[in-house]
Protein backbone atom coordinates (compact mmCIF):
# COMPACT_ATOMS: atom_id res chain seq x y z
CA UNK A 1 0.00 0.00 0.00
CA UNK A 2 2.80 2.91 0.73
CA UNK A 3 6.37 2.76 1.00
CA UNK A 4 7.82 3.06 4.32
CA UNK A 5 11.51 3.26 5.42
CA UNK A 6 13.85 1.53 7.89
CA UNK A 7 12.13 3.47 11.04
CA UNK A 8 8.54 2.80 9.45
CA UNK A 9 8.20 6.34 8.45
CA UNK A 10 6.84 7.31 4.77
CA UNK A 11 9.35 7.39 2.12
CA UNK A 12 7.48 9.90 0.45
CA UNK A 13 5.96 12.06 2.54
CA UNK A 14 3.76 14.36 -0.12
CA UNK A 15 2.22 10.91 -0.80
CA UNK A 16 0.43 11.17 2.67
CA UNK A 17 -3.35 10.63 2.73
CA UNK A 18 -5.81 10.36 5.88
CA UNK A 19 -6.10 6.60 4.82
CA UNK A 20 -2.18 6.10 5.24
CA UNK A 21 -2.41 7.84 8.84
CA UNK A 22 -5.56 5.27 9.84
CA UNK A 23 -3.35 2.23 8.82
CA UNK A 24 0.15 3.90 10.24
CA UNK A 25 -2.16 4.42 13.18
CA UNK A 26 -2.75 0.52 13.19
CA UNK A 27 0.40 -0.22 13.44
CA UNK A 28 0.61 1.01 16.81
CA UNK A 29 -2.73 -0.11 18.14
CA UNK A 30 -4.50 3.12 17.71
CA UNK A 31 -7.90 3.86 16.54
CA UNK A 32 -7.80 7.41 15.85
CA UNK A 33 -10.30 9.60 17.37
CA UNK A 34 -10.99 13.13 16.68
CA UNK A 35 -8.52 14.46 18.98
CA UNK A 36 -5.65 12.45 17.49
CA UNK A 37 -6.78 14.12 14.52
CA UNK A 38 -6.66 17.18 15.64
CA UNK A 39 -2.90 16.63 17.12
CA UNK A 40 -2.05 15.22 13.75
CA UNK A 41 -3.72 18.11 11.56
CA UNK A 42 -1.79 20.24 13.75
CA UNK A 43 1.46 18.64 13.44
CA UNK A 44 0.96 18.31 9.63
CA UNK A 45 0.15 22.10 9.45
CA UNK A 46 2.77 23.55 11.73
CA UNK A 47 5.10 21.55 9.70
CA UNK A 48 4.37 22.93 6.17
CA UNK A 49 4.71 26.88 8.34
CA UNK A 50 8.08 25.85 9.57
CA UNK A 51 9.62 23.34 8.67
CA UNK A 52 9.75 22.05 11.70
CA UNK A 53 7.75 20.21 14.34
CA UNK A 54 6.08 21.97 16.72
CA UNK A 55 7.31 21.40 20.68
CA UNK A 56 4.89 19.46 22.91
CA UNK A 57 4.05 22.79 24.72
CA UNK A 58 2.55 24.48 21.44
CA UNK A 59 0.58 21.02 20.98
CA UNK A 60 -0.73 20.58 24.28
CA UNK A 61 -1.81 24.59 24.14
CA UNK A 62 -3.74 23.94 20.84
CA UNK A 63 -5.32 21.12 22.14
CA UNK A 64 -5.98 21.48 25.79
CA UNK A 65 -4.17 18.44 26.52
CA UNK A 66 -1.80 17.47 28.88
CA UNK A 67 1.57 15.53 28.52
CA UNK A 68 0.41 12.72 30.08
CA UNK A 69 -2.66 12.36 27.68
CA UNK A 70 -0.71 13.32 24.68
CA UNK A 71 1.25 10.39 25.78
CA UNK A 72 -1.55 8.14 26.44
CA UNK A 73 -3.38 8.76 22.59
CA UNK A 74 0.22 8.27 21.18
CA UNK A 75 2.14 5.83 23.44
CA UNK A 76 5.24 5.97 21.31
CA UNK A 77 5.26 9.54 22.28
CA UNK A 78 5.37 12.49 19.58
CA UNK A 79 7.73 12.15 17.18
CA UNK A 80 7.60 8.45 17.16
CA UNK A 81 4.01 8.16 17.24
CA UNK A 82 2.42 11.13 16.30
CA UNK A 83 4.46 12.33 13.74
CA UNK A 84 5.09 9.54 12.16
CA UNK A 85 1.42 8.92 11.65
CA UNK A 86 1.47 12.52 10.40
CA UNK A 87 3.69 11.37 7.55
CA UNK A 88 6.51 13.56 8.62
CA UNK A 89 9.76 12.69 6.84
CA UNK A 90 12.04 10.64 9.38
CA UNK A 91 14.82 13.51 9.32
CA UNK A 92 12.03 16.03 10.98
CA UNK A 93 13.25 14.04 13.93
CA UNK A 94 16.38 15.59 14.53
CA UNK A 95 15.24 18.89 13.15
CA UNK B 1 47.82 -8.99 2.74
CA UNK B 2 48.02 -5.63 1.28
CA UNK B 3 51.31 -3.59 0.29
CA UNK B 4 51.88 -0.22 1.83
CA UNK B 5 53.96 2.09 -1.16
CA UNK B 6 56.20 4.87 -0.18
CA UNK B 7 54.97 7.55 -1.83
CA UNK B 8 51.77 6.56 0.09
CA UNK B 9 53.32 8.25 3.14
CA UNK B 10 53.09 11.50 4.26
CA UNK B 11 55.33 11.26 7.59
CA UNK B 12 54.35 14.93 8.88
CA UNK B 13 50.97 13.63 9.28
CA UNK B 14 51.47 12.60 13.16
CA UNK B 15 52.81 16.37 13.51
CA UNK B 16 49.59 17.57 11.72
CA UNK B 17 47.55 15.79 14.23
CA UNK B 18 49.63 15.92 17.25
CA UNK B 19 49.75 19.54 16.46
CA UNK B 20 45.46 19.98 16.46
CA UNK B 21 44.98 17.66 19.63
CA UNK B 22 42.52 19.11 21.65
CA UNK B 23 43.62 17.32 25.16
CA UNK B 24 44.57 18.86 28.78
CA UNK B 25 47.32 16.07 28.70
CA UNK B 26 50.50 15.97 26.68
CA UNK B 27 49.49 16.20 22.74
CA UNK B 28 52.78 14.21 21.88
CA UNK B 29 51.20 10.93 23.81
CA UNK B 30 49.93 9.61 20.76
CA UNK B 31 53.41 8.81 19.76
CA UNK B 32 54.02 6.42 22.58
CA UNK B 33 51.49 3.58 20.90
CA UNK B 34 53.82 0.18 20.91
CA UNK B 35 51.48 -1.84 18.44
CA UNK B 36 50.55 -3.91 21.49
CA UNK B 37 46.56 -4.30 20.67
CA UNK B 38 44.82 -3.87 23.69
CA UNK B 39 43.21 -0.83 22.34
CA UNK B 40 41.62 -3.85 19.80
CA UNK B 41 41.12 -5.88 22.42
CA UNK B 42 39.18 -3.28 24.15
CA UNK B 43 36.97 -1.96 22.02
CA UNK B 44 33.71 -4.25 22.16
CA UNK B 45 33.34 -3.64 18.66
CA UNK B 46 36.30 -4.68 16.73
CA UNK B 47 35.01 -7.77 15.99
CA UNK B 48 30.76 -7.01 15.62
CA UNK B 49 31.21 -5.43 12.09
CA UNK B 50 33.74 -4.42 9.42
CA UNK B 51 36.04 -1.20 9.48
CA UNK B 52 35.98 -1.12 13.44
CA UNK B 53 39.94 -1.97 14.22
CA UNK B 54 41.57 0.99 16.37
CA UNK B 55 45.17 -0.35 16.30
CA UNK B 56 44.71 -0.14 12.85
CA UNK B 57 43.76 3.37 12.99
CA UNK B 58 46.72 4.49 15.18
CA UNK B 59 49.06 2.47 12.92
CA UNK B 60 47.67 4.43 9.92
CA UNK B 61 48.14 7.62 11.25
CA UNK B 62 51.51 7.50 12.85
CA UNK B 63 52.97 6.11 9.96
CA UNK B 64 51.48 8.74 8.17
CA UNK B 65 48.73 6.75 5.35
CA UNK B 66 47.19 10.55 5.51
CA UNK B 67 44.50 9.54 3.07
CA UNK B 68 43.22 6.30 3.99
CA UNK B 69 42.92 7.32 7.03
CA UNK B 70 41.29 10.34 6.31
CA UNK B 71 38.95 8.39 3.64
CA UNK B 72 38.63 5.77 6.13
CA UNK B 73 35.13 4.16 7.83
CA UNK B 74 36.52 4.09 11.04
CA UNK B 75 36.86 7.33 12.11
CA UNK B 76 32.87 7.64 11.72
CA UNK B 77 32.38 4.23 12.58
CA UNK B 78 34.03 4.68 16.30
CA UNK B 79 31.48 5.54 19.27
CA UNK B 80 34.32 7.37 20.98
CA UNK B 81 33.30 5.92 23.72
CA UNK B 82 36.78 5.54 25.02
CA UNK B 83 37.50 1.98 26.35
CA UNK B 84 40.44 1.55 24.02
CA UNK B 85 42.08 4.84 25.78
CA UNK B 86 41.39 3.64 29.37
CA UNK B 87 43.01 0.21 28.30
CA UNK B 88 46.16 2.05 26.40
CA UNK B 89 49.16 1.34 28.50
CA UNK B 90 50.56 3.98 26.93
CA UNK B 91 48.48 6.86 27.14
CA UNK B 92 47.30 7.11 23.91
CA UNK B 93 44.00 8.96 23.14
CA UNK B 94 42.25 7.01 20.56
CA UNK B 95 39.48 8.96 21.11
CA UNK B 96 41.23 11.94 21.31
CA UNK B 97 42.62 10.93 17.96
CA UNK B 98 39.41 10.52 16.31
CA UNK B 99 37.96 13.58 17.24
CA UNK B 100 41.08 15.68 16.18
CA UNK B 101 41.15 13.71 12.40
CA UNK B 102 37.11 14.32 12.79
CA UNK B 103 37.33 17.80 13.24
CA UNK B 104 40.65 19.59 11.72
CA UNK B 105 41.02 18.02 8.15
CA UNK B 106 38.39 19.77 6.10
CA UNK B 107 36.00 16.46 6.63
CA UNK B 108 32.20 16.45 6.72
CA UNK B 109 30.39 14.19 8.91
CA UNK B 110 28.21 11.97 7.25
CA UNK B 111 24.22 12.51 8.18
CA UNK B 112 23.47 15.97 10.00
CA UNK B 113 25.85 16.02 12.26
CA UNK B 114 27.04 19.22 11.43
CA UNK B 115 23.92 21.09 10.57
CA UNK B 116 23.22 19.98 14.39
CA UNK B 117 26.39 22.22 15.27
CA UNK B 118 25.25 25.00 12.77
CA UNK B 119 21.85 25.03 14.54
CA UNK B 120 23.40 25.46 17.93
CA UNK B 121 25.84 28.24 17.03
CA UNK B 122 23.28 30.15 14.94
CA UNK B 123 20.16 29.59 17.36
CA UNK B 124 21.78 29.07 20.34
CA UNK B 125 20.41 25.75 21.05
CA UNK B 126 20.40 22.35 19.12
CA UNK B 127 16.54 22.10 18.42
CA UNK B 128 16.11 25.82 16.95
CA UNK B 129 13.77 25.96 20.10
CA UNK B 130 12.69 30.18 19.91
CA UNK B 131 13.40 32.10 23.27
CA UNK B 132 9.39 32.32 23.14
CA UNK B 133 8.97 28.68 23.54
CA UNK B 134 11.73 28.01 25.45
CA UNK B 135 9.98 30.18 28.17
CA UNK B 136 6.56 29.16 27.14
CA UNK B 137 7.63 25.12 27.91
CA UNK B 138 9.36 26.29 31.16
CA UNK B 139 5.72 28.85 32.70
CA UNK B 140 3.34 26.06 31.24
CA UNK B 141 5.68 23.21 32.97
CA UNK B 142 5.48 25.58 36.23
CA UNK B 143 1.74 25.83 36.37
CA UNK B 144 1.42 21.41 35.61
CA UNK B 145 3.66 21.34 38.62
CA UNK B 146 1.75 23.59 40.97
CA UNK B 147 -1.15 21.64 39.62
CA UNK B 148 -0.09 18.57 40.62
CA UNK B 149 1.82 19.37 43.77
CA UNK B 150 -1.78 21.60 44.46
CA UNK B 151 1.09 24.39 45.89
CA UNK B 152 1.53 27.61 44.17
CA UNK B 153 4.71 28.49 45.64
CA UNK B 154 6.45 26.03 43.19
CA UNK B 155 8.50 27.67 40.67
CA UNK B 156 11.08 27.29 38.14
CA UNK B 157 13.15 30.33 38.28
CA UNK B 158 14.72 31.86 34.93
CA UNK B 159 17.94 34.46 34.99
CA UNK B 160 17.81 34.89 38.96
CA UNK B 161 20.57 36.28 39.69
CA UNK B 162 22.68 34.90 42.83
CA UNK B 163 21.26 31.67 42.75
CA UNK B 164 23.61 28.88 43.61
CA UNK B 165 23.41 27.34 40.72
CA UNK B 166 22.57 27.22 36.90
CA UNK B 167 20.39 24.32 35.32
CA UNK B 168 21.31 23.45 31.91
CA UNK B 169 18.72 21.51 30.30
CA UNK B 170 19.18 19.35 26.95
CA UNK B 171 16.81 20.77 24.25
CA UNK B 172 14.68 17.66 23.61
CA UNK B 173 13.25 17.94 27.12
CA UNK B 174 11.69 21.52 26.31
CA UNK B 175 10.56 20.65 23.14
CA UNK B 176 9.92 16.96 23.17
CA UNK B 177 9.81 15.45 26.82
CA UNK B 178 8.32 18.73 28.87
CA UNK B 179 7.32 15.66 31.36
CA UNK B 180 11.09 15.46 31.70
CA UNK B 181 11.50 19.41 32.76
CA UNK B 182 8.63 18.17 35.37
CA UNK B 183 10.51 15.24 37.39
CA UNK B 184 13.52 17.50 37.28
CA UNK B 185 11.64 20.44 38.71
CA UNK B 186 9.40 18.59 41.49
CA UNK B 187 12.89 16.87 42.67
CA UNK B 188 14.29 20.76 42.68
CA UNK B 189 11.29 21.82 44.41
CA UNK B 190 11.29 19.13 46.83
CA UNK B 191 14.90 19.94 47.83
CA UNK B 192 14.25 23.97 48.45
CA UNK B 193 16.81 24.31 45.85
CA UNK B 194 18.50 28.07 45.00
CA UNK B 195 18.47 27.32 41.46
CA UNK B 196 18.17 29.02 38.00
CA UNK B 197 17.65 28.59 34.44
CA UNK B 198 19.23 31.06 31.58
CA UNK B 199 16.67 32.79 29.32
CA UNK B 200 19.07 33.33 26.97
CA UNK B 201 21.89 30.22 26.91
CA UNK B 202 20.27 27.22 28.20
CA UNK B 203 21.47 24.48 26.10
CA UNK B 204 23.58 21.92 27.82
CA UNK B 205 24.48 19.72 24.82
CA UNK B 206 27.18 20.29 22.26
CA UNK B 207 27.68 18.05 19.04
CA UNK B 208 31.08 20.25 18.10
CA UNK B 209 32.77 17.37 20.69
CA UNK B 210 31.39 14.50 18.22
CA UNK B 211 32.34 17.17 15.02
CA UNK B 212 35.93 17.69 16.74
CA UNK B 213 35.18 21.46 15.68
CA UNK B 214 37.09 23.11 18.66
CA UNK B 215 36.36 26.32 16.79
CA UNK B 216 32.67 25.46 17.31
CA UNK B 217 32.88 24.52 21.00
CA UNK B 218 34.99 27.15 22.19
CA UNK B 219 31.84 29.18 21.11
CA UNK B 220 29.37 26.96 22.28
CA UNK B 221 31.27 26.74 26.49
CA UNK B 222 32.15 29.98 26.47
CA UNK B 223 28.37 31.43 26.21
CA UNK B 224 27.60 29.02 29.15
CA UNK B 225 30.81 30.70 31.06
CA UNK B 226 29.30 34.40 30.38
CA UNK B 227 26.00 33.44 31.77
CA UNK B 228 27.37 31.61 35.09
CA UNK B 229 29.38 35.17 35.14
CA UNK B 230 26.02 37.20 34.24
CA UNK B 231 23.75 35.19 36.89
CA UNK B 232 26.70 35.09 39.57
CA UNK B 233 25.94 31.67 40.22
CA UNK B 234 28.33 29.50 42.07
CA UNK B 235 28.31 26.45 40.19
CA UNK B 236 26.59 24.97 37.26
CA UNK B 237 24.44 21.86 37.07
CA UNK B 238 24.10 19.55 33.70
CA UNK B 239 21.01 17.79 33.54
CA UNK B 240 21.21 13.87 32.97
CA UNK B 241 23.00 14.04 29.71
CA UNK B 242 26.43 12.44 29.39
CA UNK B 243 28.48 14.14 26.61
CA UNK B 244 26.72 17.24 27.76
CA UNK B 245 28.40 16.53 31.14
CA UNK B 246 31.46 15.60 29.26
CA UNK B 247 32.03 18.71 26.98
CA UNK B 248 30.92 21.20 30.11
CA UNK B 249 32.93 20.05 32.55
CA UNK B 250 35.96 18.81 30.84
CA UNK B 251 35.75 21.24 27.74
CA UNK B 252 36.02 23.95 30.15
CA UNK B 253 39.96 22.87 30.44
CA UNK B 254 40.46 23.09 27.00
CA UNK B 255 38.21 25.64 25.05
CA UNK B 256 38.43 28.26 27.93
CA UNK B 257 41.13 30.57 29.83
CA UNK B 258 41.68 29.46 33.27
CA UNK B 259 39.68 32.49 34.48
CA UNK B 260 36.88 31.88 32.08
CA UNK B 261 36.79 28.20 33.28
CA UNK B 262 36.61 29.62 37.11
CA UNK B 263 33.41 27.92 37.94
CA UNK B 264 32.68 24.09 39.08
CA UNK B 265 30.55 21.98 37.34
CA UNK B 266 28.53 19.06 38.47
CA UNK B 267 25.77 16.63 36.93
CA UNK B 268 22.25 16.58 38.15
CA UNK B 269 23.12 12.53 39.22
CA UNK B 270 25.65 14.03 41.60
CA UNK B 271 23.30 16.45 43.21
CA UNK B 272 20.35 14.05 43.42
CA UNK B 273 22.99 11.29 45.27
CA UNK B 274 23.96 14.09 47.47
CA UNK B 275 20.39 15.60 48.42
CA UNK B 276 19.56 11.87 49.01
CA UNK B 277 22.20 11.03 51.28
CA UNK B 278 22.02 13.91 53.44
CA UNK B 279 18.23 13.98 54.00
CA UNK B 280 17.42 16.73 51.81
CA UNK B 281 14.86 14.64 49.45
CA UNK B 282 13.25 11.91 51.15
CA UNK B 283 12.17 8.85 48.72
CA UNK B 284 10.73 5.68 49.85
CA UNK B 285 11.75 2.95 47.52
CA UNK B 286 8.99 0.55 47.37
CA UNK B 287 7.34 3.33 45.02
CA UNK B 288 9.54 1.53 42.45
CA UNK B 289 9.30 -2.28 42.40
CA UNK B 290 9.66 -3.49 39.06
CA UNK B 291 13.64 -4.58 38.34
CA UNK B 292 15.63 -1.89 36.88
CA UNK B 293 19.75 -2.19 35.58
CA UNK B 294 21.30 0.89 34.85
CA UNK B 295 23.72 1.57 31.72
CA UNK B 296 26.86 3.58 32.27
CA UNK B 297 26.71 6.17 29.53
CA UNK B 298 30.79 6.32 28.36
CA UNK B 299 31.02 10.18 29.02
CA UNK B 300 29.71 10.21 32.54
CA UNK B 301 31.29 7.03 33.46
CA UNK B 302 34.52 6.38 31.99
CA UNK B 303 35.38 9.90 31.09
CA UNK B 304 34.30 11.90 33.90
CA UNK B 305 33.95 9.27 36.66
CA UNK B 306 30.51 9.56 37.67
CA UNK B 307 29.94 5.89 38.57
CA UNK B 308 28.78 5.61 41.96
CA UNK B 309 26.55 8.27 42.17
CA UNK B 310 23.50 6.85 39.91
CA UNK B 311 24.19 3.35 41.86
CA UNK B 312 23.52 5.27 45.42
CA UNK B 313 20.72 7.14 44.18
CA UNK B 314 19.19 3.56 41.95
CA UNK B 315 19.63 1.34 45.66
CA UNK B 316 17.91 4.33 47.53
CA UNK B 317 14.83 4.39 45.18
CA UNK B 318 14.25 1.45 43.67
CA UNK B 319 13.77 -2.21 45.28
CA UNK B 320 15.44 -4.64 42.95
CA UNK B 321 18.13 -3.33 41.33
CA UNK B 322 20.42 -5.66 39.21
CA UNK B 323 23.95 -4.52 37.61
CA UNK B 324 24.54 -5.93 33.81
CA UNK B 325 28.06 -7.29 32.86
CA UNK B 326 30.29 -5.38 32.60
CA UNK B 327 29.82 -2.97 34.24
CA UNK B 328 30.68 0.50 35.33
CA UNK B 329 34.10 2.23 33.41
CA UNK B 330 34.14 -1.37 31.91
CA UNK B 331 30.72 -1.22 30.31
CA UNK B 332 30.04 -1.56 26.64
CA UNK B 333 29.09 1.66 24.79
CA UNK B 334 25.56 1.17 23.62
CA UNK B 335 26.60 1.96 20.05
CA UNK B 336 24.62 5.19 19.90
CA UNK B 337 27.91 7.35 21.22
CA UNK B 338 30.41 9.45 19.30
CA UNK B 339 27.19 11.51 17.40
CA UNK B 340 26.40 8.17 15.53
CA UNK B 341 22.88 8.82 16.52
CA UNK B 342 22.86 12.31 13.74
CA UNK B 343 24.81 10.26 11.16
CA UNK B 344 21.82 8.86 9.10
CA UNK B 345 20.68 5.61 7.44
CA UNK B 346 24.54 4.35 6.70
CA UNK B 347 25.59 4.50 9.49
CA UNK B 348 22.40 3.22 11.17
CA UNK B 349 23.26 -0.35 9.68
CA UNK B 350 26.22 -0.82 11.92
CA UNK B 351 25.13 1.08 15.15
CA UNK B 352 22.37 -1.67 15.36
CA UNK B 353 24.87 -4.23 14.71
CA UNK B 354 26.87 -2.63 17.72
CA UNK B 355 23.85 -2.42 19.67
CA UNK B 356 23.16 -6.33 19.65
CA UNK B 357 25.94 -6.64 22.53
CA UNK B 358 23.91 -3.99 24.44
CA UNK B 359 20.80 -6.25 24.27
CA UNK B 360 22.16 -9.25 25.08
CA UNK B 361 23.72 -7.33 28.62
CA UNK B 362 20.28 -6.32 29.18
CA UNK B 363 18.44 -9.41 28.65
CA UNK B 364 20.53 -11.60 30.72
CA UNK B 365 19.46 -8.82 33.53
CA UNK B 366 15.62 -10.14 33.41
CA UNK B 367 15.10 -5.91 34.27
CA UNK B 368 11.78 -4.82 33.29
CA UNK B 369 13.73 -1.37 33.40
CA UNK B 370 16.98 0.01 31.57
CA UNK B 371 17.93 3.37 33.12
CA UNK B 372 20.81 5.77 31.53
CA UNK B 373 21.21 9.27 32.48
CA UNK B 374 21.97 10.14 28.93
CA UNK B 375 19.52 11.04 25.71
CA UNK B 376 21.82 9.67 23.11
CA UNK B 377 21.62 6.47 24.76
CA UNK B 378 18.06 7.02 25.48
CA UNK B 379 17.37 7.17 21.40
CA UNK B 380 19.45 4.16 21.19
CA UNK B 381 18.38 2.07 23.83
CA UNK B 382 14.78 2.84 22.06
CA UNK B 383 16.11 1.97 19.03
CA UNK B 384 17.18 -1.66 20.62
CA UNK B 385 14.61 -2.45 22.29
CA UNK B 386 12.57 -1.94 18.59
CA UNK B 387 15.34 -4.21 16.32
CA UNK B 388 15.42 -6.80 19.21
CA UNK B 389 11.91 -6.70 20.70
CA UNK B 390 13.04 -6.12 24.49
CA UNK B 391 10.11 -6.10 27.03
CA UNK B 392 11.78 -3.05 28.64
CA UNK B 393 11.60 0.25 28.97
CA UNK B 394 14.02 3.37 29.51
CA UNK B 395 14.16 5.60 32.18
CA UNK B 396 16.67 8.26 33.36
CA UNK B 397 17.37 8.10 37.12
CA UNK B 398 14.93 11.25 37.56
CA UNK B 399 12.74 9.96 36.88
CA UNK B 400 12.98 7.16 39.30
CA UNK B 401 13.67 9.47 42.18
CA UNK B 402 10.93 11.74 41.36
CA UNK B 403 8.44 8.76 41.20
CA UNK B 404 10.15 7.52 44.76
CA UNK B 405 9.64 11.25 46.38
CA UNK B 406 8.15 11.72 49.74
CA UNK B 407 6.92 15.35 50.04
CA UNK B 408 5.98 16.62 53.40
Amino acid sequence: MVELDKDGFLQDPKKWTKEIAIYLAEQDNITLTEKHWEIILFIREYYDDFDSIPPVQKICARTGLRVIDLFDLFPRGPINGACRIAGLPSKARFD
Amino acid sequence: MSVITVDKIYPKFREEVAEKFCTDKNKFDIYNCLACGMCTAGCPFSDVHEDMDPRKFVRMVLLGLKEEVLNSKFIWNCTMCGRCTMLCPMGVDIAGMVRTIRGNFGLRSPGFLQDIVDNQIRTGNQMEVTQEDYLDTLEWIEEELQAELDDTNVRIPVDKVGADFLFLWDPREIKYYPMDVQSIGKIMHAAGANWTCSSEYWDATHYGLFSGDDEASRILLKRIADQVKKLKVKYVVVTECGHATRAQRWGRKVWLTPEEADYPVYSFLEIQADWIKNGIIKVDKTKNPEPVTYHDPCNSARKEGIIEEPRYCLNQVVLDFREMWPNREYNYCCGGGGGLLAMGKEIKVGRMAKGKLKADQITKTGAKIVVTPCHNCFDQLTDIIKEYNLDVKVQHVHHLVSNALVLK
